[in-house]
């Protein structure tokens, strides 16, 4: 038995699924993989060595396909996977062949090589014992009691004095994905690129595994609503990206959604060669549900029609200067923000409109007369738009009721802004 | 032009209204008498902390005050409470304290109930507005019969109309006077945009989101009173007048009464102040009291009792007569404290024999400005004698002075660019920032200035409660108190006069002498010598670098050059430039001229120089003819000019003054640059002659006892300007024997043993070690002492009771070496240590002990250093010398030799860091290697672009130019190398 072990230093944990990938990778060089969490991967690549023309050849490749990986590995090869790790840790990559060599090579390594808790680490440098031969020095008996058994055990493991089994790595024969909006949804444009992302991985890795699927599993997530779920399926078993994303994107056009999607997910397997796979395009969608008529579908039928950024809603705003006291909003959208305590008109012009006002007397249609007022608005200096004006409601002859104001910043002039009705 | 109606502003809330108000008191009060109002009131939330400063402004602008407070009592009811006469502002002032003591720090509540009965002298004015319910008015009619008013304050929120009218309904329904007011939160309008942002930094959310939580306007301002004319009914205004004419009040007749418990039955304060003063001046002159030291202490007596001081003396007597009996050191300092009579009180142990300082230059007849005594007391004691004055008095008559915290530039900055969400550059930021500058933001407590009284202290100033679990402060700060007369007595801690006691201490033990502050023999030339050597690690206040390239030129040879040393070296005199033309002139190189016989009254005493903030006080008087009135505000302005912005309104006063008096232009413009230059840091004689004392007393224990004295400062740490590691570096110097941390020998505080020469040995104590509880220490001392030396780690730990982290922390010191041998030894065993179970406790399983190789050197400096913070091998430059010496480093010793201006290349351990305020900018780094020191000048542009590797780097290398100015020599720094990797090789053996 040979070892090689992978060593990814920059790993973080809780990333165990990247330790998946590299297992995954792996299998192109040899079928004994061994998950060594949470920083490695083992390979037993003692019954390769034959088929990849020796061990030098092997190394060869491997460090080719490395190179296209991008990642940062450390590697060490040695008789005993703990040995490897060692090697690997410590970034020695001259290979260990012979159990006899172990004493030597492992001898001058760093106690940190060996998979240490922080208090062990601790007692370790108060002892001042940094290499592992100085650990291996001390009494087997007194290191147990004083450092726990599972480190003299990982030593023996590492110099062949004790088994040292590990348990194969399978790949797993089914695939799943999931990911969240960042912001709630009705449309699948976005969803559809998330998915297609899914699809892009799900066909590399069935690439790597020479297997191919026939169904998958779409669901779109909702909040207080059972998920949207749609099956994609193909007559026969593929592993085409590019097919795959098509009929998706063909299930997401006909799909009419009854609530905002929050999230996505992507499920598919066991994979399997067989071709036997039931499909059946147009069997998810229930035509009665896609009649009911809303508000909702409403705005949805008036923007499909006018085009989307003509129908849109009013909302009122937290704001004192009337300019800034409404905003256009999605339409039926609700806002919490009360009405001012003082009327306000429901039409307001989008620029004051100058009033004349000869002897003072504002003008519209005829001579105004305020009839209520002043309301003193002053706000906005943070934004350079601040206004100093005094809001009156006043009435002409004609019956028309209007809001106007004088302009304290530009010498009392009066300007009408709103209509009643 | 038109009928004007009278007015007074009622209802007016000042920056004391924290976040709120957008007007500082005394702007409001000045803006009032300008729009010619009859009165105004000053009526914070909950809080009469603004009032003192209203107070001040409104007697100088010739303005009625009225002193009020309003309460939101609930979501429907607020009101205002004022105070027409003294007995209702007492009862206002005890409802606030109340309101105060029933919420947290910061917040008030008070309920209804609470307003029954208990301000019975308080006008009430009911604020209503267009949704009060009839039920409050009614419970305002029945709460404050014949003295309750409605009031409705108009701000054309578009609402004034149905508002005067309701307001004027429910006034005729009830039979209620309605009365007009403000709700003022500015005294201009030009305020608005800072008041939005103080409401956006009290909600914690950017102004542009705060929307209507805004006002919708400005109009809470003080108005001219034609608009108020045109606002509000005749009738209305009028009523405010009505108001302001029942207020007689005035914070002038708060008359502070102090504690009558201090004078025994038959005695008045002045004999009895006689008699404690001739008692102690038997105690201190046994073989009879001195003639002239006699006839100081009736001439003070004297003029203590024609300003009626006698029952501050007592109480400030009091306190240190507590102090005494409990053995606990202190000092007095201040205007009065260094006077014959305050040294027979035992308040300060200045002689007043020794230094020729005249009382009457500290207390004054005409200035009539209260005495102000400052005692330290040790700090690790000092709340002992804090619980006495509660204890003694009660907490409802004593209190902590209030210190008011003020936005500052940087938390003004900080403040008012969150609030405007986003640039902090922008013109607006900074023009608001520069007004919020100064705003009071909360009430801290003072270090140590207790208000004591007579009655309750509620009922002359509010309480409340600090952050300090137990503690209450007073609503006003020294400044206020000072205003009115009203006196405190200051309790301040001091670290060094802990070391000193300590010292006594071991004085006593181990030499049998014993010494008091008073005792320690005076005028000691050895002493001197000592410090014009600069011989100062330890030494109170002259120990720090400045200090200490100082002492070899201004070379202090008697008491007086003591009080100016520690007076001259501080960053006023310094940038005011007085330390040159001093040391000129003491050199002799230069002849000190005045230019009037009064200005050489004043300065003779220091050459010509003004050093002390007296003598500028001084200065002003005689040379620019201000009263001592206006002196006093100039010593004010100058210690808040930076503050407040600018002393230019003295400025001309003072050149005219002085030219009218005939003094030459360059030197009243000299003197203004002086005052300027003291800003924060002047420093008063009176304070300094007090601190002298303790730099005499700590220099003689240093250079007589050096042993004691490190293990008493050891013992006292932290305090004072150097490490454990450079005191114990210092005193090995001085030929004392220093033994390592031991668990056999050591207690928990560094002691001395007997050793072969003439000072005994220091013994480095446990507390030294870090990660070791002071428990602990004591357990392992217990053990110790009851019982037979400790057999091995195992009967150590079963003894003393240790757990692993305590065992650990003893091997990485070392202290475990004796029972163990080397600290690998240590670890082996204290990792061997079982959990002691009840059976088998004792039984220690024979097993076999490897060889573990002994640490090498660096190891066990690195390990010291790590553990302890200092080591007793060698230096771990030293260790490092070869290497350091290869990149071009040379020690600290060889430099000395260097001439100036020449390259030098220096690294080592980076000891201090100093970036003084009055340097501006330029940072001060000490340099420490196994042969000395090397002082680093890095000059502000540099020290700002390696500011993240100066403040991180442990061993620094800089390469430089060596200047050398006499005996002064320094580096100033020109290129920085990161040398941190010198040390990790240390510690992994690769050197």
């Amino acid at each position: 038995m040979l070892w090689l072990c992978l060593h990814f230093p920059q790993l973080k944990e809780g990333n165990a699924h990247l330790l998946e990938d590299a297992a995954e990778w792996a299998l192109q060089f040899t079928a004994r993989i061994s998950l060594a969490p949470p920083q490695a991967v083992l390979l037993e690549i003692g019954g390769s060595l034959h088929y990849f023309g020796g061990l030098e050849a092997l190394r060869q490749q491997i460090d080719n396909a490395l190179a296209q990986q991008m990642w940062h590995v450390q590697s060490g090869i040695a008789p005993t996977p703990t040995a490897a790790l060692l090697l690997a840790r410590a970034n020695d990559s001259t290979p260990v062949i012979h159990h006899a060599e172990l004493g030597t090579r492992l001898g001058h390594l760093s106690v940190n090589t060996l998979a240490l808790s922080n208090k062990q680490a601790m007692a370790l440098q108060g002892l001042g014992c940094r290499s592992i031969d100085g650990l291996r020095s001390m009494p087997a008996d007194g290191l147990a009691r004083r450092l726990g058994r599972p480190l003299l055990m990982q030593l023996q493991c590492a110099f062949g004095e004790r088994a040292d089994p590990r348990e194969y790595w399978a790949p797993s024969p089914t695939f799943t994905a999931k990911e969240d909006l960042t912001d709630e949804s009705w449309q699948t444009h976005i969803p559809l690129a998330m998915l297609s992302k899914m699809i892009d991985q799900l066909c590399q890795r069935l690439q790597r595994l020479h297997a191919e699927v026939s169904t998958l599993v779409i669901e779109l997530q909702h909040r207080q609503r059972p998920p949207t779920a749609l099956s994609v399926g193909v007559l026969t078993p593929t592993r085409d990206a590019p097919r795959l994303k098509e009929l998706l994107a063909q299930h997401l056009d006909n799909l009419t959604l009854k609530a905002p999607i929050i999230a996505v997910a992507c499920t598919a397997g066991p994979f399997s060669m067989s071709q036997d796979a039931p499909t059946d395009l147009l069997a998810t969608l229930d035509p009665a549900e896609t009649q009911r008529a809303s508000w909702q579908t409403l705005v949805e039928d008036l923007s499909s029609r006018l085009s989307k950024d003509r129908v849109r809603g009013l909302q009122l705003c937290d704001e004192h200067r009337p300019e800034y006291a409404w905003q256009y909003s999605a339409p039926a959208q609700q806002s919490d923000t009360s009405l001012p305590p003082m009327p306000r008109p429901l039409w307001l012009l989008e620029q004051p409109r100058p009033l004349a006002a000869p002897q003072g007397q504002p003008q519209y249609h005829g001579q105004l007369v305020l009839e209520q007022g002043p309301e003193r608005i002053e706000s906005g200096w943070w934004d350079g738009h601040d206004i100093r004006r005094d809001y009156y409601l006043a009435s002409n002859t004609h019956g028309e009721r209007l809001w106007i104001f004088r302009d304290r910043c530009k010498a009392g002039r009066w300007y009408l802004h709103g209509l009643f009705a | 032009m038109a009928f004007l109606p009278d007015y007074a502003e009622l209802y007016c809330l000042s920056n004391f209204s924290f976040l709120k108000g957008a007007s500082h008191p005394e702007e409001l009060v000045i803006q009032a008498g300008s729009l010619s109002y009859q009165a105004i009131a000053i009526t914070d939330e909950c809080s009469l902390a603004g009032v003192v400063r209203a107070h001040r402004a409104a007697k100088t602008h010739h303005i009625k005050l009225i002193i009020g407070s309003f309460f939101q009592i609930d979501t429907q009811l607020s009101l205002i409470l004022i105070a027409p006469d003294r007995a209702a502002y007492g009862q206002l002032s005890a409802l606030i304290s109340l309101a105060r003591s029933q919420a947290k720090k910061g917040s008030y509540q008070l309920s209804r109930s609470d307003l029954q009965g208990s301000v019975p002298n308080c006008l009430a004015l009911l604020v209503v507005e267009p949704s009060s319910p009839d039920e409050i008015v009614q419970w305002a009619a029945s709460t404050f019969p014949h003295r309750a008013w409605l009031t409705t304050s108009l701000h054309q929120d578009g609402q004034d109309t149905a508002r005067l009218a309701h307001c004027q309904a429910l006034a005729a329904r009830f039979s209620l006077p309605a009365v007009a007011s403000g709700a003022v939160l500015m005294h201009r309008q030009g305020r608005r945009a800072l008041q939005d942002t103080l409401t956006a930094i009290r909600l914690n959310c950017p102004v542009s989101t705060l929307g209507r939580q805004l006002a919708s306007n400005g109009e809470r301002h003080l108005k001219p009173r034609q608009r108020l004319a045109r606002s509000y009914p005749e009738s209305m205004l009028a009523e405010t007048i009505a108001i302001a004419k029942r207020c007689t009040f005035s914070l002038d007749v708060l008359r502070y009464e102090y504690p009558a418990e201090l004078v025994p039955a038959g005695h008045t304060p002045a004999s009895w102040l006689r008699v404690l003063t001739e008692r102690g001046a038997a105690q201190h002159w046994p073989a009879g009291v001195p003639a002239k030291v006699t006839a100081m202490i009736e001439h003070e007596l004297e003029l203590i009792h024609a300003l009626n001081y006698e029952p501050y003396f007592l109480t400030v007597h009091d306190v240190v007569a507590f102090a005494r009996q409990q053995n606990i050191l202190c000092q007095g300092r201040g205007s009065a404290a260094n006077s014959a009579v305050c040294f027979c009180l035992g308040i300060t142990s200045v002689d007043p024999s020794r230094a020729s300082l005249l009382f009457e230059r500290f207390i004054s007849r005409e200035r009539n400005e209260p005495p102000d005594i400052d005692v330290d007391f040790e700090h690790d004691r000092r709340e002992e004698v804090i619980q006495y004055i509660y204890r003694k008095y009660g907490r409802h008559r004593a209190a902590l002075a209030a210190t008011v915290i003020c936005y500052r530039e940087k938390s003004a900055l900080r403040d008012v660019s969150k609030a405007l969400g986003g640039n902090p550059n922008s013109a607006l930021c900074q023009q608001l920032t520069q007004t919020l500058i100064g705003f009071p933001r909360h009430l801290s407590q003072h270090v140590g200035g207790f208000v004591i009284s007579r009655g309750p202290l509620s009922e002359l100033v509010p309480t409340e409660n600090a952050a300090m679990a137990g503690r209450s402060i007073i609503q006003w700060d020294k400044d206020d108190l000072e205003s009115l007369g009203l006196l405190k007595v200051d309790c301040l801690a001091l670290g060094m006069l802990s070391a000193i006691h300590r010292c006594f201490d071991l004085i006593a033990a181990h030499h049998g002498r014993t010494l008091s502050l008073a005792q320690v023999p005076a005028d000691d030339k050895t002493v001197y010598d000592m410090l014009c050597r600069a011989d100062t690690v330890g030494v109170f206040q002259v120990e720090s670098r400045a200090q200490m390239s100082m002492l070899p030129r201004l070379r202090p040879r008697s008491f007086y050059d003591l009080i100016i040393q520690i007076s001259i070296v501080r960053p006023g005199p310094i940038q005011g430039d007085m330390v040159h033309p001093y040391l000129r002139r003491r050199e002799g190189k230069e002849t000190v001229t005045y230019p009037s016989a009064e200005v050489k009254a004043v300065l003779e005493r220091t050459l010509g120089v003004p050093i002390f903030q007296e003598q500028v006080m001084q200065l002003v008087i005689v040379a620019a003819g201000f009263s001592p009135g206006e002196a006093d505000q100039v010593r004010r302005a100058m210690a808040a000019w930076k503050k407040r912005g600018g002393l230019g309104h003295f400025r001309k006063r003072l050149l005219d003054g002085m030219a009218a008096r005939g003094y030459a232009p360059e030197f009243a413009e000299r003197l203004y640059d002086q005052i300027c230059g003291f800003g924060d840091y002047g420093f008063p004689e009176s304070h300094a002659a007090s601190f002298a004392l303790l730099v005499y007393v700590s220099a003689w224990l240093k250079c007589h006892y050096p042993a004691a004295f490190t293990c008493a400062l050891l013992n006292s740490q932290p305090m004072g300007f150097y490490a454990p590691a450079q005191l114990v570096a210092d005193v090995r110097a001085h030929q004392v024997q220093v033994l390592p941390v031991d668990v056999r020998y050591s207690d928990w505080d560094c002691t001395l043993e007997p050793s072969d020469s003439c000072q005994p040995a220091l013994r480095l104590g446990l507390r030294l070690i870090k990660g070791l509880g002071h428990a602990v220490g004591q357990r392992i001392m217990h053990s110790r002492e009851h019982g037979a030396a400790f057999a091995n780690v195992a009967d150590l730990t079963h003894r003393a009771q240790l757990d692993r982290g305590a065992l650990r922390a003893l091997a990485d010191a070392g202290a475990l070496a004796g029972i163990t041998g080397h600290r690998h030894q240590a670890w082996w065993q204290v990792l061997g240590v079982e959990r002691p179970t009840p059976l088998f406790s004792a039984t220690h399983n024979k097993e076999s002990i490897p060889t573990l190789n002994p640490p090498t050197e660096a190891q066990d400096v690195v390990g010291d250093y790590r553990s302890m913070g200092l080591t007793l091998g060698r230096h771990p430059i030293a260790l490092l010398r070869e290497p350091l010496r290869k990149r071009g480093y040379r020690p600290a010793s060889e430099l000395k030799q260097k001439a100036h201006r020449r390259i030098a290349r220096a690294a080592g351990l980076v000891i201090n860091r100093q970036r003084p305020g009055a340097a501006k900018g330029v940072m001060f780094l000490t340099l420490e290697d196994e042969t000395g020191i090397v002082n680093v000048v890095v000059w502000r542009n540099l020290a700002e672009r390696h500011q993240h590797l100066l403040y991180q780097v442990r061993l620094l290398g800089v390469v430089g130019i060596w200047e050398r100015r006499g005996d002064v020599e320094h580096l100033i720094a020109g290129r920085f190398e990161n040398e941190d990797p010198f040390l990790g090789n240390l510690e992994n053996q690769i050197t």
